[in-house]
């Protein structure tokens, strides 16, 4: 039992600070669509030097529990990767192949079961992200997931997603939902205050 | 019954898009039949043809 709910609050506390890690990251990657588009960018607020707690952030995770920490950034990665199809990479792939390459070595060394509920579990929440930011996204020229599925196609798509997410990775879902769900509202109210 | 939830979800998607389409393509085919009439509608509210572009009297037709 104790065990049980010891393994919990660890995944919980690593989640956490992963998510930490891929908003940290992510902030240094867009800040000039997110300057563009008046989002909240930790980049542009506290400078280039923030991606070093984000490799803190991502170390702090794996100590805590990599098992679930590790898989749910390397689909964090992927996923954020191939929307940029064409963009050509610092490897000199494309951004599908970095996603494919990516994914394979994340079955490979997490196993299928991990690697596929962290890509069903982070695209639900990229689909649902695009599904709020529908309309400021295309403010500034972006087409995002919703412009192009269809906003309730793409919400739909994303409750299929995480309930899909929930179906394979039956035993970590709940403490990782929980987590994601906890950064992604206080973001959400942060983001509100700072406007 | 979580599988059973996916699938219901999976239905209503594949519903919500067929019918997404299939009103896009009767709306189409609406529009291209009531708009001729729509806008000679019109044009007769504002007191001319849109035909013969002639202005509208209280006469009787020649034809």
């Amino acid at each position: 039992m104790w065990h049980a709910i010891f393994e919990h609050v660890t995944i919980f506390i690593s989640v956490l600070f992963c998510s930490i890690a891929v908003k940290l990251i992510d902030d240094f990657l867009d800040k000039d669509l997110d300057m563009q588009g008046g989002y909240l960018n930790f980049t542009k607020k506290f400078g280039d030097g923030i991606i070093i707690y984000a490799i803190l952030s991502l170390t702090v995770a794996a100590s805590i529990n990599a098992f679930v920490s590790i898989p749910l950034f390397l689909a964090s990665y992927s996923i954020g990767m191939f929307e940029d199809l064409k963009h050509p990479f610092p490897s000199g792939l494309s951004g599908m192949q970095e996603s494919l390459l990516v994914f394979i070595l994340g079955i490979l060394l997490w196993g299928w079961q991990r690697m596929v509920f962290s890509m069903l579990f982070i695209f639900a929440i990229q689909l649902f992200d695009d599904y709020l930011d529908m309309y400021t996204d295309q403010a500034v020229g972006y087409r995002n997931l919703a412009y192009r599925l269809g906003k309730i196609e793409c919400l739909l798509l994303s409750i299929i997603s995480m309930l899909s997410a929930w179906q394979v990775g039956e035993h970590m879902f709940l403490p990782v939902f929980c987590s994601a769900s906890l950064f992604y509202g206080i973001l959400f109210f942060y983001q509100k205050e700072a406007y | 019954m979580l599988l059973i939830v996916i699938l219901l979800m999976c239905t209503l998607l594949l519903g919500y898009c067929w019918g997404k389409h299939n009103g896009r393509v009767e709306g189409y085919e609406q529009g291209i039949v009531s708009l001729p009439i729509r806008l000679r509608e019109q044009s007769f509210e504002q007191g001319y043809c849109m035909l013969c572009n002639n202005q509208l009297t209280n006469e009787p037709s020649d034809y």
